[in-house]
């Protein structure tokens, strides 16, 4: 080993505690990147290789009811490479032992297994049998939450009639791999699944022998650079079918969902390692100029003896490059356990064959070449100064600190009051200003990662608390299979426990305007309705009008529509007769795109007088009750789909929330890791530049405690003006996350409450202080009578 | 300063000058040097503080540049020599000792002379470089554990391991006591008779004089006298 080598590790020995908290950093950065980027390509691996292997359709088109022979010729559309014709409906789950109804989506395959689009991958049991018809396949979480395995029986509610059917085998599909119920924000596998049936016998229940609802497809590869032109050519071809809708896959719901997550983890793989490198970077730079400078004499000799500024040069970059091959060792280690952890989580929410953290050593290898390229960066810049300097001049002593005044000694008014601890701390801090920097920065970027660990926890929180506290006020919603009258509100009043019934009426239309045009549907409420409450934008309850509709800011700004515009709306089941509503308001709302009318208004739009087409109630919390109200609704033959819209809400709360906690928790821990590491470095720094002024305190009778406190001060004022400069890029950074979750299907808002805005100068505060108790006990036990000694 | 000097001379310096600007003011430290460099000598540059001798020793010693005149090693002119041809100069020419030993704190005595060794053409082992100033069985000490003296005779034996041509030596004895200076005069010398090395000792201390070949003083930036000891006094004799 060459002896400048063996120096080199002795420098990193006794640099150790400083140089570890300069690791710890480098290796949160290490960790997010390879982690999240790791986690990322996990997820983009499992959904590629599941999407390939499921034959994941490039578009589905759901229809009224389209003869099998016109949706098979589709194929001759340009564009068009395959199609399958199959049918879907919303199914009652009937089990025996539950009293609830419960939901769910039943879907045709063919009767023999086929590599179809939008196949399943068996999970237990096998496919259907030659021999019977009535054999069902179920999704694999509903059946493990409701512990139903191959072999045993449900009913299933179908068309209003109530069918036994024998559950065959279990499986998942990949245009089900983030499957929420309708209304619902989150997955619930308990209450909501999929189920899969034989064509033949659906056909048969349905009464659509022959016969269509839905049809998915492949385009072929030139196709899917433009899949809008294929889907408007489908259109015009199935328009006299009655078409409902026709997505994309780029617009599926689960794909959608899977892909907004995907490309928020995409951010914060690129935005936090880039933060916590560039900040390592920073303090690693004021370490090396502060090691440097401390060895200018040594430098200077090596120079005398011949030693090339390049070897110098290498021996300070070698420090760098050790200090973020640490750093990002220690990354990539912590970066697998981050993925095996959000792994963990999105197993929770999505459905894979097969999804595991997988060690990606490519991205491990960037991850640590990027952690070694910041370090060395940071380190190289530090001694550069010095080793420019002659050998001659780097020998001599450097020259004294310039001491004239700082621009505050000018306010003699203000200057005069301060005590001379506040002068000594109020130079330092200007007379070091590239240090200042650093330590601003460093806190600065703590700040904002304590803001948006904050503001996330509390945007994604109120995201599911704005609709299901303040606007759906309901317990139960009875969705209908076909449109009613009123007297259906009067039935489910008289309902066991049921203290309230409103009916609703939802619209599928189109609404459009400038040229635009968004698919939603338009629900019509009682003007006094108590459980449907629309909010304007301040949150407050508004009024329904008369006549108009209220729509959401989304769908306003998607349509360029303000108050006073009138918009086209087209609904897309019966007639289809135009008509132009007048915008009466914007509301609030986190769910994609909502647009609200009075009941009766709505009824007149589309030529009827009361329909609804479902039903919300509230109920008494009583068990013997529910089970009784249960019990009916089952029986109910109008039901398509029973939501409990109270147990929803607790258990996103209880699990949506809970798995955002730990990633808080996670951010909160690494903002505190660049405070701990900031102030630490800093701080260490100014106690070995200062010791002839610690000894000189301690000669005149100071306590290590009244010195720490003016060290203290300094930090504190430094990292509290670097946490409050974190407040606004940290809201800049949060409105760029929520940004992210903002799409047709939900919108985050981006929610800082005056509480987030205290707590992350607060929370900051704490780390100053814990740092500064590990500095308070560095300045009581350093040997002051030696630094009295030193030559200066 | 006649010719026959200069075909002997190590090092041939001619109207050096040396100016420090600092900001808007300029100090003149060298005001123009002619001096030679005897190979084989013992020279002792002696001056008051403030003469300009670590000055004149740092152009020699090709870690400074001068700012006018011409510095001449053998044949090659160095004034003028890029930062790269200085370095090699002085990784294959000059040793240096300085007054405060600049020994690297977190390396041993061996490792302190392997800095200099591993960049040298001919080196001798730092181990006989250290039992040369009587410091062999020092070898693994750091320099915190060695007094004031043996740091300087590491010192000595890094600059003395890579057989340099020529020994500079900053106020060796600056920093210690009588006897230790001593004893580290004493190891000069030997050096400078058993060896030949030619070296040159910069020292504000008149009776160190009194061991060299040559003697120059210094003052205020110029040569004030230059002078040829006829007898060398021993080590031992002098008292300062």
């Amino acid at each position: 080993m060459k002896v400048l080598d063996k120096k080199l590790l002795r420098d990193l020995s006794r640099s150790r505690g400083m140089l570890s908290a300069i690791v710890a950093i480098i290796a949160v950065g290490a960790a997010c990147f390879s982690g999240m980027l790791g986690t990322f390509f996990s997820l983009e691996d499992a959904a590629t290789t599941y999407y390939s292997r499921c034959r994941m359709a490039d578009f589905w088109i759901d229809l009224k009811r389209a003869p099998i022979s016109e949706t098979s010729r589709l194929v001759d559309i340009s564009g068009v490479a395959e199609t399958r014709s199959r049918l879907v409906f919303p199914v009652v789950v009937d089990l025996e032992e539950i009293d609830k109804p419960l939901s769910g989506i039943l879907v045709s395959m063919p009767e023999t297994p086929e590599p179809v689009i939008n196949g399943f991958v068996l999970r237990r049991g096998g496919y259907f049998t030659t021999g019977q018809d009535n054999e069902v396949i179920i999704s694999e979480k509903f059946a493990a939450a409701r512990n139903i395995t191959p072999g045993s029986f449900i009913h299933l509610v179908m068309n209003g009639r109530k069918e036994k059917l024998l559950v065959v085998g279990t499986a998942i599909s990949s245009e089900f791999t983030y499957l929420i119920p309708p209304g619902g924000m989150t997955p619930d596998n308990e209450d909501y699944g999929v189920f899969w049936a034989k064509h033949r016998y659906m056909a048969d229940r349905f009464g659509f022998h022959g016969a269509c609802n839905n049809v998915v497809g492949l385009l072929t590869p030139e196709a899917r650079h433009l899949p809008g032109q294929t889907k408007d050519k489908i259109k015009r071809r199935l328009e006299r079918f009655g078409l409902f809708g026709e997505t994309l896959l780029s617009e599926q719901y689960s794909n959608l969902s899977l892909r907004s997550e995907m490309d928020g983890l995409k951010v914060l793989a690129t935005v936090l390692p880039l933060i916590f490198m560039g900040v390592a970077a920073m303090i690693l730079n004021v370490v090396m100029l502060r090691m440097a400078e401390q060895q200018r004499t040594v430098i200077g000799t090596l120079k005398a003896l011949g030693i090339s500024d390049h070897a110098i040069q290498s021996h300070f970059l070698k420090f760098g490059i050790i200090v973020g091959l640490a750093g990002g060792t220690v990354g990539c280690v912590f970066g697998y356990v981050i993925s095996l952890g959000m792994i963990n989580m999105y197993q929770q929410f999505f459905s894979f064959p097969r999804l595991e953290s997988q060690v990606y050593p490519g991205i491990m290898l960037t991850s640590m070449v990027i952690s070694i390229l910041f370090a060395a960066g940071g380190s190289r810049r530090g001694a550069r100064a010095v080793i420019a300097m002659s050998p001659a001049e780097a020998m001599r002593p450097s020259p004294p600190m310039i001491t004239g005044k700082i621009f505050l000694e000018r306010w003699n008014a203000f200057w005069r009051h301060l005590d001379f601890r506040s002068q000594i701390l109020f130079r330092n801090i200007f007379r070091n200003p590239g240090r200042s920097i650093v330590g601003i920065s460093a806190a600065m970027f703590g700040g904002a990662i304590l803001f948006v660990a904050m503001g996330m926890y509390n945007s994604f929180k109120y995201m599911l608390a704005f609709e299901y506290n303040n606007v759906l006020r309901s317990d139960y919603i009875i969705s209908l299979r076909h449109e009613t009258s009123c007297s259906a509100v009067f039935e489910a009043a008289r309902l066991p426990g049921i203290t309230l019934a409103e009916a609703r009426l939802e619209v599928p239309c189109h609404l459009i305007h400038d040229n635009r045009n968004k698919k939603l549907s338009l629900t019509g409420i009682a003007p006094d309705s108590r459980l449907t409450i629309p909010r304007n934008l301040c949150g407050e309850p508004t009024r329904m009008p008369e006549t108009g509709i209220l729509i959401n800011r989304r769908l306003a700004s998607e349509l360029n529509a303000k108050p006073g515009d009138y918009l086209k709306m087209i609904p897309i089941k019966g007639k289809k007769t135009p008509r132009y509503p007048v915008v009466a308001g914007i509301i609030e709302s986190t769910i994609g795109l909502v647009a609200y009318a009075d009941f009766a208004y709505l009824n007149r739009l589309v030529g009827q007088t009361s329909a609804l087409t479902s039903l919300q109630l509230r109920g008494r919390p009583n068990q013997d009750e529910k089970r009784a109200l249960f019990r009916q609704v089952k029986r109910y033959p109008n039901l398509a789909i029973f939501s409990a819209v109270s147990r929803m809400k607790k258990k996103m709360s209880e699990e949506f929330i809970q798995s955002m906690a730990s990633m808080t928790v996670m951010l909160i821990i690494f903002s505190g890791i660049i405070f701990f590491g900031s102030i630490l470095n800093a701080a260490l720094i100014s106690i070995s530049e200062r010791q002839r002024e610690i000894a000189t305190f301690r000669v005149l009778g100071y306590r290590s405690s009244e010195i720490g406190q003016i060290f203290f001060r300094e930090s504190l004022i430094i990292n509290m003006m670097g946490a409050l400069c974190g407040l606004p890029l940290g809201y800049l950074m949060l409105y760029g996350i929520t940004k992210l979750y903002q799409n047709d299907m939900f919108s985050m808002p981006c929610v800082a409450y005056p509480s987030t805005w205290l707590l992350t100068p607060v929370l900051a505060w704490c780390f100053i202080v814990c740092a500064y108790a590990i500095i308070s006990r560095v300045i009581r036990k350093m040997n002051w009578s030696d630094a009295l000694k030193m030559r200066e | 300063m006649g010719e026959n000097h200069v075909t002997k001379a190590e090092i041939h310096l001619h109207g050096v000058t040396k100016t420090y600007i600092m900001g808007e003011v300029e100090t003149p430290v060298l005001r123009g040097i002619d001096l030679d460099i005897i190979r084989g000598e013992l020279t002792v540059i002696h001056g008051a503080s403030g003469s300009g001798k670590s000055t004149l020793l740092n152009i020699i010693g090709g870690i400074d540049l001068a700012s006018a005149g011409n510095v001449i090693f053998r044949d090659h002119d160095i004034t003028a020599a890029s930062d790269e041809e200085l370095t090699t100069y002085r990784r294959k020419h000059v040793g240096f000792v300085f007054q405060f030993y600049n020994l690297v704190a977190t390396l041993t005595a061996r490792e302190n002379v392997e800095v200099s060794t591993e960049v040298a053409d001919h080196p001798m082992s730092p181990a006989q470089a250290l039992e040369m100033v009587g410091l062999g069985d020092r070898l693994d000490y750091f320099p915190a554990q060695l007094s004031g003296g043996q740091q300087q005779r590491v010192a000595i034996a890094r600059a003395l391991a890579k057989n340099p041509a020529l020994m500079l030596c900053d106020e060796p004895t600056g920093a210690l006591d009588l006897e230790t200076g001593r004893m580290v005069l004493q190891t000069l010398k030997k050096l400078n008779d058993e060896l030949g090395t030619t070296i040159v000792i910069i020292t504000h201390c008149t009776p160190v004089a009194r061991i060299a070949h040559r003697v120059v003083h210094l003052g205020s930036g110029v040569i004030q006298e230059s002078q040829v000891n006829k007898h060398r006094a021993e080590v031992e004799d002098i008292r300062w």
